[in-house]
């Protein structure tokens, strides 16, 4: 309320001064006005006697020119008027002055709002468990529709969450607002595909053709179309696709085993005839261990990324070995103190019932 | 000389250089100007090696080479695409899968040869051209993707 | 509570800007007591609009990121300067300032105008209120600064890291000081056309005003070239695009318009071109401001553009040009013209210089627009590029230097060329000796940078030819030409130091763009390269952190034959809070010559791509602006053009009639 106070303060006293120039008794008779013509001329002669002294001006054409002078002081003598002395109700523009500002302000104004400046912001970063943080990403996303930032941030939280629609949402907008690249195409069609409880058929599988089209060497996406072929039985294109991935692999790939499988299962089917596996082999735990191992170890000789220590994290998680996760999470956040930077890490965390320490 | 000739002698000063000048200026706009095209318009409209045009899409994923100073990426706007190379320090914001406008011009070899890669302030900011070559392409917003 | 309070305070401003533009159009010539109300609004709206951006200052300083702007261009491990720069480094806050500077105008008018007559100082004050009411109204109503997030987010997004740098304190204010002063002669321009009489008091005004808009348009534009030139990283100081053309557009009108206002101010003449081109001057700065934010022109410079506010921009400069023009069409008729004159004569000279700025000014309008235009009708997409600009340009600025050190020679009304082009001899003599002697050095290749030089010098000669022929210095007695030198009148002072400025623009232009040298290298640690006589080496690499950001800093020493050692210290940046990459170039300066060092990212095996340019007498170019500067600052405390400035104390009879 007391900003409604101040602004009607404000208002008054930018009123009465108003009223106070605009009706007051006495008009500012001020100079007389000719003295500032008059003087305007006056230097204007004086410049022509300057310029003809210092040969700027030939003695003929510094005549011509005070004559020239004088027509137009006299043209001024006839033209000039006072201006008229009707009346001006002054009141009329100033209530509209008032009720103008007040009622814009009434309608787009935020007076509810308290100042909050850094220092006394409350809850201390870190510390927002993932609901609030979603739903404050939410509130600044229906504020800032546009801001890639943070549909960026929310779609992989969506995801976590399993609020699978949500993240579809997420993901189309971030299409929408930048060049769809591979990634984002296939993160689009991976929500679809969730959503759709594994269905990969329609648009999903469009998104993943046009990702691997704007990439060739995108792997992920590439994946899902292999997999796909060999799912729905079409096993010679599967046979290509499987073997076009295996092409891209440098050798030491984990998910190698998975593509070569996948190949012996649709060589299989092509010479069987048969229709498809129910699913592919997952690479065997043996060489996922070995893996994410081999990354805990860079991670912790060499740092890398807050991508990186995100996936580990993750990876941690998934093996089912929470003590190594927490571990991980903690050095993580020891390399990166700038909470800003690692907000997915922090959700993926918070998520997961992961402390900070 | 009368009034009315200084007046005249004056106009008719100043039209023969404002004629000149609208000439100039027609000419040059003739020869000057720098056609935009995207990967897909330059298959198809055969641009002559050696005139200076820009070209824009999309830096292609995984296609940005760098030997030495030389960089060679591949530009794409989904249907077509098209090798460049560069010879310098590319703009800080240059990245793959981002849009691009490079200058320069076709080789007889019929790859382009930047001399120019221009620069943008923002990372969100796609240049209005490269917009237009995409959605042309369909590779903007595809069909279904509401919400 | 103070964010509220500035957005009410912003709210009120446009509200009384409003009522005063409606109150001054219908009662200007009604009665005496609207200019006073309208002289009050003026002051209060400068007032309200100041606390709204200390307002927002304060909501950025302690970066309360409940203001969206806040939240979206701030951080708060920002350096305390550039979280107050963050206001004015964004769409919303900008236009703030831009606003602020408007009213400041107004107010300025206000305080100084107490002389004019009443119907003209209400006329002109509702016309600058019609300018608040309908940019402020913009602000206020598509890109309101005072929007607020709940709740607040934890942690600002950071401006954009180009922007993390001094030039943003200094280059938007100046710039927009700029755009915004030559509201004021379109003001009196409009006044003049709406009460259909041309008051003796614009002729006093227009040409001050013009002059300060000049002065801070030449700063801005200079100073906007030198942050270009030094963080953009690419070694080059004007690039021809869109968002430069559309500062430069104005700068060049302007440029006209201090012309013709210095002969209507002196000699009554050319009334109606001096407000046509007040209209223009004018147009072309809102179009400066505000074409490249619609959204329809691409510029690498666009740091916020939003298509949806483009078509409301679009409307309203359409409505304020429009507008202002068809008055022109309607009332210019009625208007008087002024004195007479031979076509070689003084004024036969402003009028060539005139013509030549104007054609100028069109010849970039054009190349701006014409892409535009052709997407519109033929949905082809161009670009006109440097290329374009260069020749067009330069073939139009040649004749105008060459006529130039003429001007300031020739007699008001009448001049004898013949006689001038005698005077002027020595000052030839001496720039065609000078470019030969440069032909000579530089091995007497056939280029056009001689020639270019010989411009230069031309110009810079001719206008201290003026100064001494005016003290007649060789004709008599040195003490006696000294005395007489001192003696002469500041605006002759003014006038030579500007065309000398602008003569050692030109060389500097010339210079830098024939003999520039650059080299791309790919450098290790220990290595050297030798560019245009300096031998640089790469001495190693240091990671420094900054406030905000990673600094991978390269440690260069660049040594002369003479043996003199410098360290360069090129950097790539890492902000942390956006992520975003940037690129520092160092520069060091040899007299006016500059070595430029670009450090580009590391290889895998380590080495690094190197720039290096070698930029010979490129600091004139900036140097030459700042003398014009100079001489605009000079002109200003001309006590002469002073406005409100006290009357003589002897009343004098009016002269004779």
């Amino acid at each position: 309320m007391t900003i409604w106070l101040f602004a009607l303060i404000l208002t008054a006293i930018a009123c009465a001064t108003l009223y106070y120039a605009g009706a007051g008794r006495t008009v500012n008779a001020g100079r007389s006005l000719p003295d500032a013509t008059n003087e305007h001329f006056r230097a204007q002669l004086k410049a022509i006697d300057t310029d003809a002294a210092m040969g700027r001006l030939g003695a003929a054409e510094a005549t011509a020119a005070k004559g020239e002078l004088a027509r137009e002081i006299m043209r001024f003598k006839e033209a000039a008027g006072g201006a008229g002395s009707g009346r001006f109700t002054v009141w009329v523009p100033i209530l509209l002055v008032a009720v103008l500002s007040l009622g814009t302000y009434y309608f787009i104004g935020r007076p509810d709002l308290p100042a909050s400046p850094l220092a006394t912001a409350a809850a201390p970063q870190g510390e927002i468990d993932l609901d609030t943080a979603i739903a404050q990403i939410e509130q600044q996303l229906a504020v800032t529709p546009d801001d890639l930032r943070g549909w960026q941030v929310i779609a992989p939280a969506y995801m976590q969450l399993g609020r699978y629609a949500d993240a579809v949402r997420a993901l189309r907008r971030v299409n929408e607002l930048t060049a769809p690249t591979a990634d984002s195409l296939t993160d689009l069609g991976e929500a679809l595909m969730m959503q759709r409880d594994g269905n990969v058929e329609g648009e999903p599988m469009q998104l993943f053709r046009d990702a691997a089209a704007l990439d060739a060497r995108h792997i992920r996406s590439r994946f899902y179309i292999a997999g796909e072929d060999t799912r729905a039985g079409n096993f010679e294109a599967a046979i290509g696709e499987w073997n076009a991935l295996i092409a891209l692999a440098e050798g030491n790939e984990p998910w190698l085993v998975t593509a070569r499988n996948g190949l012996a299962f649709a060589e299989q089917g092509l010479t069987a005839g048969t229709t498809g596996p129910e699913e592919i082999t997952v690479p065997d735990d043996a060489a996922i261990d070995a893996m994410v191992d081999g990354l805990a170890a860079r991670l912790t000789a060499e740092g890398g990324t807050v991508d990186e220590w995100t996936r580990l994290v993750r990876s941690r998680m998934v093996q089912g070995r929470m003590e190594d996760a927490q571990a991980a999470y903690t050095a993580a956040r020891q390399a990166y103190p700038d909470a800003s930077v690692r907000t997915e890490l922090d959700v993926l965390a918070a998520d997961n019932g992961l402390v900070a320490q | 000389m009368t009034r009315k000739q200084k007046r005249l002698s004056i106009i008719a000063g100043l039209g023969v250089v404002l004629a000149l000048a609208v000439t100039l200026i027609l000419v040059a706009l003739r020869d000057q100007i720098v056609f935009f095209y995207s990967p897909t318009e330059i298959h198809e409209k055969a641009v002559a090696a050696g005139t200076p045009i820009r070209l824009g899409g999309l830096v292609k994923e995984g296609s940005w080479v760098k030997t030495g100073e030389v960089n060679e990426f591949i530009v794409t706007d989904g249907a077509s695409e098209l090798t460049a190379s560069y010879s310098g320090i590319l703009p800080d914001l240059f990245t793959e899968g981002q849009g691009v406008v490079v200058e320069g011009t076709m080789t007889d070899a019929g790859s382009f040869a930047a001399t120019n890669v221009l620069a943008k302030h923002d990372e969100n900011y796609m240049p209005k051209e490269v917009v237009e070559a995409l959605k042309a392409n369909g590779e903007w917003q595809r069909e279904g993707a509401g919400g | 509570m103070a964010i509220e309070l500035g957005h009410f305070a912003l709210i009120l401003a446009v509200a009384i800007s409003a009522i005063s533009a409606v109150a001054g159009l219908w009662g200007w010539n009604r009665s005496e007591r609207v200019a006073l109300f309208l002289r009050q609004g003026a002051v209060l709206q400068f007032l309200l609009v100041a606390a709204a951006f200390a307002a927002l200052i304060q909501a950025f300083v302690v970066s309360d990121f409940s203001l969206a702007i806040a939240y979206q261009h701030s951080h708060s491990a920002q350096p305390l300067l550039f979280k107050i720069t963050s206001v004015w480094g964004n769409h919303e806050g900008s236009l703030v300032l831009w606003v602020l500077i408007l009213v400041g105008m107004g107010v300025a008018v206000a305080m100084f105008g107490n002389n004019l007559p009443r119907e003209l100082l209400a006329l002109v004050l509702a016309v600058q209120s019609l300018l608040v009411a309908a940019f402020g109204g913009f602000t206020i109503f598509t890109s309101n600064p005072f929007t607020r997030l709940s709740p607040v987010p934890p942690e600002g997004m950071e401006l954009n890291p180009i922007l993390q740098d001094i030039g943003l304190a200094i280059h938007p204010p100046l710039l927009y000081a700029g755009y915004v002063g030559f509201s004021i002669c379109f003001s009196f321009a409009i006044a003049a056309l709406i009460s259909g009489r041309i008051d003796a008091a614009w002729a006093r005004w227009v040409r001050p005003w013009t002059l300060l808009s000049w002065l801070f348009l030449t700063l801005g534009i200079a100073m906007g070239s030198y942050w270009a030139y030094y963080e953009l990283g690419w070694g080059g100081w004007w690039f021809w695009d869109p968002v430069e053309n559309a500062s430069f557009m104005p700068w060049l009108a302007g440029t006209a318009l201090l012309h013709s206002a210095l002969v209507m101010e002196k000699r009554n003449a050319l009334k109606i071109w001096t407000i046509f081109l007040s209209i223009i001057t004018f147009s072309l700065s809102l179009l400066g401001t505000f074409l490249v934010r619609s959204g329809v022109l691409t510029s690498v410079h666009t740091f916020a553009s939003d298509p949806t506010r483009g078509l409301v921009i679009l409307a309203l400069l359409a409505a304020f040009i429009g507008g202002a023009f068809a008055l022109f069409a309607l009332r210019a008729s009625s208007l008087r013209v002024g004195g007479l004159f031979a076509p070689i004569s003084r004024e036969g000279a402003l009028i060539l210089n005139n013509l030549f700025l104007a054609t100028a000014t069109a010849a970039v309008l054009v190349g701006t627009l014409y892409p535009l235009l052709l997407d519109a009708f033929t949905g082809r997409s161009i670009s006109v590029g440097a290329p374009f600009f260069s020749l067009t340009f330069s073939i139009i600025m040649v004749p105008l230097l060459v006529l130039l050190p003429f001007g300031p020679f020739l007699a008001w009304k009448r001049g004898d060329i013949i006689a001038v082009t005698q005077r002027l001899a020595g000052a030839g003599g001496a720039a065609i000796f000078g470019a030969i002697l440069i032909f000579a050095l530089s091995g007497a290749q056939i280029s056009l940078a001689p020639f270019g030089l010989l411009l230069g010098f031309w110009v810079a000669f001719g206008a201290m030819a003026e100064l001494i022929d005016r003290a007649g210095f060789g004709r008599m007695a040195l003490s006696l030409s000294f005395r007489r030198l001192v003696g002469l009148p500041r605006a002759a002072f003014s006038t030579a130091i500007a065309h000398f400025g602008l003569g050692v623009t030109v060389i500097g232009i010339v210079a830098a763009s024939a003999w520039e040298v650059e080299i791309v290298s790919t450098m290790n640690p220990g290595d050297s390269k030798t560019i245009a006589g300096y031998t640089v080496t790469f001495d190693g690499l240091e990671e420094v952190r900054g406030e905000n950001f990673i600094s991978e800093t390269g440690r260069f020493t660049a040594s002369t034959a003479g043996g003199s050692e410098r360290q360069l210290f090129p950097e790539r940046r890492f902000y942390e809070a956006s992520g975003t990459p940037t690129t520092e170039a160092a520069i060091e300066t040899y007299g006016f010559s500059q070595l430029y060092l670009q450090l580009g990212e590391a290889a895998e095996d380590g080495s690094h791509v190197v720039r290096a340019w070698h930029k010979p007498y490129v600091t004139l170019i900036w140097l030459g602006c700042l003398i014009m500067s100079a001489a605009g600052v000079l002109s200003l405390t001309d006590r002469r053009l002073r406005v409100g400035a006290p009357r003589r104390a002897a009343p004098r009879p009016a002269p004779a009639e």
